[in-house]
């Protein structure tokens, strides 16, 4: 995809304004295909590594950047392009992948759901939102542990690919990190309801 | 030391602070600004390469799906401006500009050609001549025959249309009238409008154009 625009070192805000500007015409479509294919690597990329999976990698990329071409002539410029691309995608991502358990993870557990049914502790961080439970991980959990289990339940990251991101050099990878985390959290949490009894 | 989490807009910037900048120590103590930041930033560096061919493929789909998109934003905005053409409200003023072209067109072609109504010269429609002076001092008016007609009427009406004097032809393609006669009907002006029809049963079949009398000249 070589367009009008591209390859000419015409600045990114100069493509933006083109497709805020002239909405509708050719040459504001023109600039708008040569921006999103000056990301289009980037976004692919991107996706295969987050979802570990070139298939579905395809499909979620070509829905965020299509979702991107649609959306341009309304982005304001609040935020830089590339992190406004960048949420698209993430959020495309995110509805991709299934949202594991806070506390239990087939991927890395596979006992721990059979086990732990009825456990009152997984009910209370089910029912939390986002900041109850980035307190109740900050209080209990290691740096490393709060990132990976973070990654791993509001990123939906898959744990091969958050162990590829955040370059984790034991045997398990992020894998083992997110056993020790949620072995942790467990049981801060059963203490907790002990203390409270 | 910001204790407030950043926005996806403030991503950007946070991502490029360098790395003693203070607002940075949020982010090392709070798992969801890290993670962010991380995916961010591995989004940014565009981290492990894909094989080319998978890359390949990739932007060969993209490409023809972009197009396949622009191609239906073009026809969405064509729609959008023909439903924009059609509501309701503007629809009385399409119905006028419709019958004013059609009155137009219809003007221009008895203007430009006689035979506006498809026919020949030698056909149906009914031309007149220009009017000639007889030996006997009257006028002579004449026609070309119309192959339906069973009779002829000659029309006189004012420079205002009103109809001021008919003459039946009987089957003859011309009549002759006196001057002095043509000049009562016009009064004062000494402009008269005269027009033939062709008759078929009682029924008018065909009109010559309306041609100007000038009776000042005769």
């Amino acid at each position: 995809m070589m367009g009008a625009f591209e390859g000419r070192g015409v600045p990114e805000s100069h493509l933006l304004r083109t497709v805020r500007e002239e909405a509708g015409s050719e040459r504001a479509r023109q600039a708008a295909s040569d921006l999103l294919s000056r990301y289009q690597d980037r976004v692919y990329a991107w996706c295969c590594r987050h979802l570990g999976d070139a298939d579905r990698a395809r499909d979620v990329a070509q829905e965020a950047l299509l979702a991107a071409y649609r959306g341009l002539p309304r982005f304001e410029g609040r935020s830089a392009f590339a992190a406004w691309l960048f949420t698209i995608a993430r959020n495309k991502c995110i509805n991709e992948l299934k949202r594991p358990s806070l506390l239990y993870d087939d991927e890395t557990d596979p006992n721990g759901l059979r086990s732990e049914k009825k456990d009152p502790a997984r009910t209370y961080v089910e029912q939390q939102d986002e900041e109850a439970v980035k307190i109740l991980i900050k209080r209990h959990l290691s740096h490393q542990e709060q990132q990976v289990l973070w990654l791993r339940c509001f990123e939906r990251m898959p744990v091969d690919s958050i162990t590829s991101l955040l370059g984790i050099q034991q045997a398990s990878g992020a894998r083992g990190v997110l056993q020790t985390a949620r072995r942790k959290l467990r049981a801060a949490l059963r203490n907790d309801e002990e203390k409270e009894r | 030391m910001s204790e407030r989490c950043f926005t996806m807009a403030e991503l950007h910037e946070i991502a490029e602070l360098p790395g003693d900048d203070p607002r940075l120590a949020h982010v090392d103590d709070c798992p969801r600004c890290s993670a962010l930041l991380a995916c961010y930033r591995d989004f940014l560096s565009q981290g492990a390469s894909v094989p080319p061919a998978e890359m390949d493929r990739f932007r060969r789909e993209f490409s023809e799906a972009l197009e396949a998109q622009s191609r239906v934003a073009i026809g969405d905005r064509l729609r959008r401006a023909f439903r924009g053409l059609t509501q309701p409200v503007l629809r009385p003023a399409w119905a006028m500009i419709a019958v004013a072209l059609i009155v137009i067109a219809v003007q221009h072609a008895r203007h430009t050609n006689p035979v506006y109504r498809g026919e020949s010269p030698m056909g149906s429609a009914l031309i007149t001549s220009a009017p000639t002076m007889r030996n006997d001092g009257r006028l002579l008016l004449t026609w070309t025959p119309h192959p339906e007609a069973d009779g002829y009427a000659v029309i006189f009406l004012t420079a205002q249309a009103v109809e001021v004097a008919r003459m039946d032809a009987s089957v003859r393609c011309a009549v002759a009238v006196a001057p002095d006669s043509l000049r009562n009907l016009a009064g004062g002006s000494g402009h008269l409008i005269w027009q033939v029809s062709a008759i078929k049963r009682r029924d008018v079949v065909a009109s010559s154009d309306p041609r100007t009398l000038d009776l000042g000249g005769l």
